[in-house]
């Protein structure tokens, strides 16, 4: 019997974890959120304390293995920047990251009634990584080949004269990272060089990579992981989908740990006997 | 000669470049660092023509020698250039390219990365055993930070968000800073090594 224990067969483990993951999305339990002093409070107070009418830069550098957990994390935050009256400039390193921050943000913007070109611009993704981000700190209309995402000319786009270079006229850079390149990038050409502050959006499993860096104060918050995007929706009080998915990573993990410890029982009595 | 040594030397000649526009006062002041970056971007596109050239050319045989597998590659190469060659038409903007884009791959890569999820409950389950001491502890700490992580961990005991705050604060960023440090001092010395010309494996070789 306790060797059994040992020897659970997958398909049960993976039909019992589905059954644990999506059970919640039909049924949601509604168990309560607390708030992250350290990094997600850190983050929001930083966003609540800037002026409207403040350029914030968002870079979603990540592709859609990444996007449950960064695109609620983006739409929150994109939320509370449109709130605010924060004018954003979107510009991605990642070749998909442009076109899934477009589809976070514009549906958002539509029902708060904000303007393309106004209140917020997408500049796309543009090749080159690195290369390109430090072309952005010299000049952002010849980094962008003077188009933006849908090919739009940026003369045309009124929010634009307002960011001809990625310096101090940029009030905060926000980078949605989930690998390289990312936030190392911006911190290494544009944050510590000029003194901008940076922020983060962080997939969990790189949280603990980053969180030396957020205490040497190099970054002034982060949004770690769908955990982190629950908080910030209950920060600006608009619960989304990371509120909603937050029943089922919760059960998620218990049925791993549930596993965990099977397995250990069933390992510590067969090796007494 | 030529395929041994010329490589080196570019490289050579190339890091002295970057160097000298990167760390000099001429270098900043001829703005030398946007001319490499240009550089750069254009090696770089020109790298993704040689390996979709590459790409065709080894498929392309497994498809004329009906290798096994060969309608893998059939699909491959009607991906790689047919949606090149709709980018061209339609523009990547384009209402069909967008449709095709947003409805396969978005969707194909976000489930092949929740995948994963059910192959680490597995290989929890079958790793995490309490052998040693050692596995003692990281099975515990692994507990803690996963529970601490989702609201439940609230709802148990309204310390193990605390706790799990602490063990990544305190001990992992210890650790992480430890691993920093030792990477960025073995890339430098790497890099060093590829500068002078004494580390060939970037070139297909072995090291000096």
């Amino acid at each position: 019997m306790w060797e059994k224990l040992q020897t659970i067969d997958q398909r049960w483990i993976y039909a019992l974890l589905a059954i644990s993951v999506i059970a919640p999305l039909f049924s949601p339990i509604g168990m309560p959120i607390s708030i992250n002093p350290d990094l997600t409070q850190k983050f929001y107070e930083f966003m609540e304390s800037l002026p409207a009418g403040s350029i914030v830069w968002i870079g979603p550098d990540y592709s859609p293995g990444a996007s449950a957990e960064l695109d609620p994390q983006l739409a929150a935050n994109f939320r509370h920047c449109m709130m605010k009256g924060l004018k954003v400039v979107i510009f991605s390193m990642w070749e998909q990251g442009a076109a899934l921050a477009r589809n976070v943000v514009d549906p958002i913007a539509k029902e708060m009634g904000k303007k393309y070109g106004e209140d917020y611009v997408n500049l796309g993704y543009k090749p080159g990584s690195a290369v390109a981000l430090r072309a952005m700190v010299n000049d952002v209309w010849a980094a962008s080949a003077g188009v933006d995402i849908n090919g739009m000319k940026l003369g045309d786009l009124p929010l634009m004269a307002q960011v001809k270079k990625l310096d101090k006229s940029v009030a905060v850079c926000i980078d949605y990272s989930s690998g390289n390149p990312g936030d190392g990038d911006y911190r290494q050409y544009v944050t510590n060089p000029q003194g901008i502050a940076l922020l983060t959006g962080q997939v969990a499993v790189q949280v603990p990579s980053r969180l030396p860096i957020m205490r040497s104060g190099e970054m002034k918050g982060l949004i770690p992981g769908l955990r982190g995007a629950a908080e910030y929706e209950k920060l600006i009080k608009k619960p989304g989908v990371a509120t909603q998915l937050m029943d089922a990573q919760s059960l998620g993990h218990v049925m791993i740990i549930v596993f965990m410890v099977l397995g250990n029982i069933g390992y510590v009595a067969s090796r007494k006997k | 000669m030529v395929r041994k040594d010329l490589p080196r030397v570019i490289t050579t000649i190339s890091a002295l470049i970057v160097v000298f526009s990167a760390f000099t006062f001429i270098g900043n002041q001829m703005k030398l660092t946007a001319t490499v970056d240009k550089w750069l971007q254009v090696s770089e596109a020109t790298a993704f023509l040689i390996g979709a050239v590459n790409l065709t050319r080894i498929h392309g045989q497994n498809i004329q020698r009906q290798r096994s597998g060969y309608f893998n590659s059939i699909m491959l190469l009607i991906c790689l250039w047919g949606f090149f060659a709709l980018g061209l038409v339609n523009t990547s903007n384009g209402t069909i390219y967008r449709w095709i884009y947003d409805a396969t791959l978005v969707h194909m890569e976000a489930t092949m990365f929740s995948v994963i999820c059910f192959y680490i409950a597995s290989s929890a389950y079958r790793a995490f055993r309490i052998r040693t001491r050692e596995a003692t502890v990281l099975l515990v700490v692994a507990t803690i930070v996963m529970l601490g992580n989702v609201p439940i961990g609230d709802v148990l005991w309204a310390q193990l968000p605390t706790i799990k705050d602490w063990i990544l604060r305190v001990p992992n960023s210890a650790a992480m800073r430890g691993i920093t440090i030792g990477i960025q001092i073995g890339g430098f010395a790497t890099a060093l090594r590829i500068l002078l010309g004494l580390e060939r494996a970037h070139m297909g070789g072995a090291g000096a």
